[in-house]
């Protein structure tokens, strides 16, 4: 593969809280030395660096890709019942494919810290299926669906 | 998915990557596959490559 045709798709900022090394403007660097043509930013249940994110990457000529890992209840957003931090939520990694799916991923990471909050910002099916259109949602990492 | 194939329950993997898929519809669900060195990281990647075919 050359380095024109490598985009990462699942990529941790510091906007992941507690688990992110990547600086933005360090990495947006690195991705332009490398000719990346898009570079993804899929933080832990948050977007909070999304602008950011997306100047720089505009600025270096870079195509911003916005994406979330997001947390998923096995249930619903509302239920506090199961025990422990790693019982309340598996991961799904979400990509905004266009504007509409941008608003939908911001609507959906908005009512997961409004409504879902339990040990981690969370969303359900119900509101997934809701606000699905424009997104791609990628499963398989170790702690993904159950 | 990846708890329940190293859990070997295949049903329930398949079964959490079905309803993903209706949501997103299946041109727009993606199975990941991950190399970090973790221990069950290949095993659960060569069933992961099973469902998504």
């Amino acid at each position: 593969m050359t380095p024109q045709s490598f985009v990462h798709l699942h990529l941790h900022t510091e906007f992941s809280l507690l688990d992110g090394a990547n600086r933005i403007d360090e990495l947006l660097d690195r991705a332009q030395e490398l000719r990346m043509p898009a570079v993804a930013m899929t933080d832990h249940g948050n977007m909070f660096g999304a602008m950011k994110f997306y100047k720089a990457a505009r600025e270096r000529g870079i195509n911003p890709i916005l994406g979330c890992e997001a947390y998923v209840s096995p249930t619903t957003r509302f239920d506090r019942s199961k025990q422990g931090i790693s019982a309340a939520a598996h991961h799904l990694t979400l990509l905004a494919t266009n504007y509409e799916g941008y608003q939908n991923l911001a609507r959906l990471i908005s009512k997961a810290h409004l409504e879902g909050f339990y040990y981690r910002p969370r969303i359900d099916k119900d509101l997934l299926a809701q606000h699905a259109t424009g997104l791609i949602g990628f499963d398989g990492l170790s702690q993904g669906a159950r | 998915m990846n708890g329940h194939i190293l859990g070997e329950d295949m049903r329930k993997a398949a079964d959490a990557l079905d309803s993903y898929r209706q949501i997103f519809g299946p041109e727009n669900l993606y199975v990941e596959l991950m190399s970090h060195g973790v221990d069950g990281q290949m095993q659960a990647n060569r069933q992961l490559l099973a469902f998504s075919q």
